[in-house]
């Protein structure tokens, strides 16, 4: 669906809704109790779904970050983290924080972390979602806004029920103005580096601009613009000193997990602009094992066999040729250097066994799919090699 | 109505009446389908109906939306339409695999698509792939889930590619064997070269 479609159906359901909204007026009790009953019964079924990414000291961690940004809620915030390689986080009226697997992979430090963390907080403890759906008068309409809206921006489809009630769907400028202000304000009580926040959306950005992924309302649906939202950090932080807390060696440690998990999703998905351009990023590459530098030379891979983006890349073919046979190079580079660091690691033998069969090495391809076979003995994961070897084996002779 | 739902409505439209109009025929015992243009030869189950047009065939006995088992060739310019991509002949089963799922990804008709599994095979004795996936349809608005198996096999003239789908409940399982049978009974001829 269209950007222009999407804002076209969220148009007439903001004008649904406040018809709607006349007349069929409920109490506030009886708004919160829908919004706490409807957002009960998400949180109830995402806990027992496949969304949920499992790692019990994960979420101790995420746990303890917010209770150190809003002592008082102790025991009202609980975060959650889904399995998701995009970059997001909402938060439900009942308290919950989700975070996707994917903004940890894209976040340094407990210091960003808290930035986002603080944020999404601030939209419960401001009541946010109650007062925006007080103000679009009918919850109801307001859910099915919400999904729709959701549903334009590719969220899985078990959320898209809940979108209605929790900061997914978006907030006015205000409220998220103020959610910003609120978090950052709670990140300086805590003691944390305030140009934490600011850094983490610049990257953002450069991501979206990357990936050819336009501006407008795609991160949290309807926040501001990722740029409105990086003047925002960046004016809060302007003046502050740099001596805050950051504690990326915990972050980092804890979170391995859970960002292998995400870069693999990515890696599944064949995005090969995105795995080049988090890998690229030394810091990030540095953090994970050495088999980490595989999914740069994965990423180099597929950004070569993908160079054009239809309709939003606006190269010459030239220019595109030559970035093609650039990246080709540099996944031959990145595939030799994690041999170096990860002489162990079976995928990268059998990436550069397809590569040196497609250039019509023969021989070399049978050799290193053995080398495969060797180090990946799992008869489920190996059966293409298995049958290369065997195809080669007739073909190549000794 | 969406522009999209008005697609689905002339499309299914447009379908109900040419359908009828296509020569439906029923698959015989020992009288296996036969491609010229590529060479392929199958064995449907018996009492099915087939029809053939350009370089698929397809059959089925309670109709296509319940089961259907369909025979497909594909030159290797343009073979993965829906993504832009030629295919070659040095191009690898596994390398086949993934742009077919990728083309499946790419086509808007499926929904929630999951790769089941994704297993080497032979086809015609030819290394080939065996991919299986779970998918709802955009046309019944995703409420039945289906499933679907593709065996695809490349070949210097081009891709040969076997299929079976059906909806989860009821049919899919039903007809598997049926649809290993045929894949069993799957040949290429050699074709003379071109001159």
């Amino acid at each position: 669906m269209s950007m222009a479609s999407v804002n076209a159906i969220r148009a007439g359901a903001v004008l649904l809704a406040l018809q709607a909204g006349a007349a069929h007026a409920i109490s506030e009790e009886e708004q919160r109790a829908r919004i706490e009953f409807e957002t009960t019964k998400f949180e109830h079924s995402i806990e027992h779904s496949e969304l949920l990414f499992r790692d019990p000291e994960l979420n101790a961690y995420l746990q303890e970050v917010v209770d150190r940004l809003f002592p008082e809620m102790k025991g009202k915030l609980h975060v959650r983290t889904i399995t998701d390689p995009n970059f997001n986080a909402f938060a439900v009226g009942t308290g919950g924080i989700y975070f996707n697997t994917g903004t940890l992979l894209r976040l340094d430090d407990e210091a960003q972390l808290a930035s986002v963390l603080g944020h999404e907080g601030t939209h419960v403890t401001a009541d946010h979602m109650y007062r925006s759906v007080k103000s679009a008068k009918s919850t109801s309409v307001v859910t099915l806004l919400g999904s729709i809206t959701a549903a334009g921006f590719g969220v899985p489809p078990d959320l898209v029920g809940i979108i209605g009630y929790s900061s997914m769907m978006g907030f006015s400028r205000d409220h998220e103005r103020e959610a910003d202000r609120g978090g950052f304000d709670r990140m300086s009580k805590a003691g944390y580096d305030l140009r934490a926040g600011a850094i983490a959306f610049a990257r953002l950005e450069r991501e979206l601009n990357a990936r050819f992924v336009s501006q407008g309302p795609y991160f949290f649906a309807s926040h501001p613009a990722v740029r409105e939202r990086v003047a925002n950090l960046t004016e809060f932080g302007g003046a502050s000193p740099p001596e805050g807390e950051r504690d990326t060696d915990r972050y980092l440690a804890v979170t391995l997990r859970a960002r292998m998990d995400a870069l693999k999703q990515i890696h599944r998905g064949g995005d090969g602009r995105t795995l080049v351009f988090l890998l690229e990023d030394e810091k990030l590459l540095k953090s994970l094992p050495p088999e980490g530098r595989y999914y740069l030379a994965e990423g180099f891979r597929l950004r070569s066999e993908k160079a054009r983006r239809p309709g939003k890349d606006h190269r010459s073919d030239k220019e595109i040729e030559a970035q093609r046979v650039a990246d080709a190079a540099r996944a031959a580079e990145e595939y030799r250097l994690t041999l170096e660091q990860a002489p162990d690691f079976a995928p990268t033998y059998e990436a550069l066994a397809m590569q040196y069969y497609r250039i019509g090495d023969k021989g070399r391809a049978l050799e290193l799919f053995k080398r495969y076979v060797e180090l990946n003995p799992d008869p489920k994961q190996n059966g293409y090699a298995r049958q290369y070897v065997e195809m080669l084996s007739k073909e190549v002779t000794p | 109505m969406s522009r999209s739902g008005i697609r689905v409505l002339v499309l299914l439209a447009g379908m109900a009446v040419a359908l009828p109009a296509m020569a439906w025929k029923i698959v015989m015992e020992g009288q296996p389908i036969t491609h010229k243009g590529s060479g392929y030869s199958i064995q449907y189950p018996a009492g099915w109906r087939y029809i053939k047009w350009g370089d698929e065939a397809v059959a089925t006995r309670d109709g296509p939306a319940l089961q259907k088992i369909y025979t497909d060739f594909r030159k290797h310019k343009k073979a993965f339409r829906a993504l832009g991509k030629d295919a070659t002949p040095e191009m690898m089963p596994q390398e086949l695999a993934e742009k077919i799922v990728a083309e499946m990804e790419a086509a808007g008709s499926l929904q929630n698509m999951q790769v089941l599994s994704n297993e080497p095979t032979t086809l015609a004795g030819r290394p080939a792939f065996r991919v299986h996936v779970s998918f709802r349809s955009a046309v019944d608005a995703g409420s039945v889930r289906y499933e679907g198996i593709v065996v695809g096999a490349n070949s210097p003239q081009g891709i040969f590619l076997v299929g079976y789908s059906g909806p989860v409940l009821h049919y899919f399982a039903r007809d598997v064997e049926n649809y290993d049978k045929a894949l069993a009974s799957f040949t290429i001829a050699e074709l003379p070269p071109k001159r």
